[in-house]
């Protein structure tokens, strides 16, 4: 059936106030705005791939931190034990140092009194800042020195040294007084003494 | 303006809200990027710490093993006397056990600046016996309590013929003053 163009144009009701087309420069706004959700599609893809792996990699880190601070700790507390237990033993050996037994130093110095001399009064006190340090005194029933020479010989032998010696002498008797110091010749090298040696 | 400029607008401000988000997401991965590389740095300035610290834990382990394989040597003879009471027993069964002759006896805790060895029994002894007996004695007690310290000790001639008067001065190390 044959439609004629003008009965169509019958139909059509009537336009008014059509707008002009917009300027040349606004006709790339759609494809501008059709980049821009491709190019944000891809970016915001990427970003939030790195952002993720960021994310797990801050994480992780921390862990690792947190680990390594957990052992560190421990290591810390070890060593503080560590200390403390060195600190104490050196404290020990600073008291075993200072107990040196003075039996054999005693006996020593009463062995080696002659028949004509004799020991009026013998005395041995630690130093009380210093109790490795030992103030010997001594009063000796002698007229000669030699006795005195004799057991301060044998002192030494026992490998205690003399400091800041006195000595006075009266009628038939003699006052010696000294510091003794024991010379560990083998403290630098060997180990140390065991218990009751 | 009519509607296609206002469609325009449109247009532009989601184009600008689609950028603002893309730099808004820029700038949080970058700031995500940099905590993470903040994170491990600190993580490897951890590490290095604990290497640091490993490698000092084994030099004074190395160093101090002598001195702690001596503590545990002697630690033993120090926890055998623990309280006044024990040392004073120690002390007193050693001089029955030779039966010495003792003129007094005077037994005392004091505390020193030592604080591995906070407490100190302090024993005043003053005896008159034979000389041998009293020299043997006194070697056996430094044998047999290694731990003690004769802090003094001053000998005189006793009043029979092989006599000795002896004063002494005992220090036992005990762990507690009660």
């Amino acid at each position: 059936m044959q439609i004629f163009a003008k009965s169509v144009d019958d139909f059509k009701t009537d336009r008014k106030g059509i707008s002009p087309p917009l300027p040349i420069y606004l006709r790339i706004v759609p494809m501008v705005f059709y980049l821009t959700i491709a190019a944000s599609i891809l970016l915001n893809g990427l970003f939030f791939v790195r952002y993720s792996q960021a994310g797990k990699n801050r994480e992780m880190a921390m862990v690792r931190d947190k680990q390594v601070q957990a052992d560190l700790a421990g290591a810390r507390k070890e060593r503080k034990d560590l200390e403390n237990e060195t600190k104490r033993a050196s404290d020990i050996v600073a008291w075993l140092d200072a107990s040196r037994p003075l039996q054999p130093l005693v006996v020593e110095v009463a062995r080696s009194i002659d028949d004509d001399s004799s020991i009026v009064e013998l005395r041995l006190d630690r130093d009380a800042e210093n109790p490795a340090q030992i103030r010997f005194s001594m009063r000796l029933g002698s007229d000669t020195t030699r006795q005195l020479d004799v057991t301060l010989a044998k002192i030494a032998a026992l490998r205690f040294r003399t400091f800041s010696p006195q000595q006075t002498m009266e009628k038939g008797a003699i006052d010696y007084k000294a510091t003794l110091i024991w010379l560990d010749a083998a403290r630098e090298n060997a180990a140390l003494a065991a218990p009751g040696s | 303006m009519n509607k296609k400029h206002i469609a325009c607008a449109v247009v532009l401000i989601a184009i600008i809200g689609m950028v603002q988000a893309s730099l808004t997401m820029n700038q949080r991965t970058l700031k995500m990027e940099a905590d993470a590389a903040k994170a491990g740095m600190t993580a490897n300035i951890s590490s290095t710490t604990l290497t640091q610290e490993r490698r000092q834990l084994e030099d004074l382990k190395k160093s101090s093993k002598p001195l702690i394989d001596y503590l545990n040597l002697w630690q033993p003879y120090f926890s055998a006397v623990d309280s006044p009471q024990n040392a004073e027993l120690k002390i007193s069964l050693k001089i029955k056990e030779d039966d010495l002759l003792t003129l007094s006896q005077k037994y005392d805790v004091v505390s020193q600046k030592n604080r591995s060895l906070p407490y100190l029994m302090r024993a005043q002894i003053t005896f008159e016996d034979n000389y041998a007996r009293l020299l043997n004695w006194i070697g056996r007690l430094e044998r047999e309590l290694p731990t003690i310290r004769i802090s003094s000790i001053r000998v005189a001639k006793g009043t029979g013929a092989n006599d000795l008067k002896v004063d002494m001065t005992l220090e036992q190390p005990i762990l507690t003053a009660q």
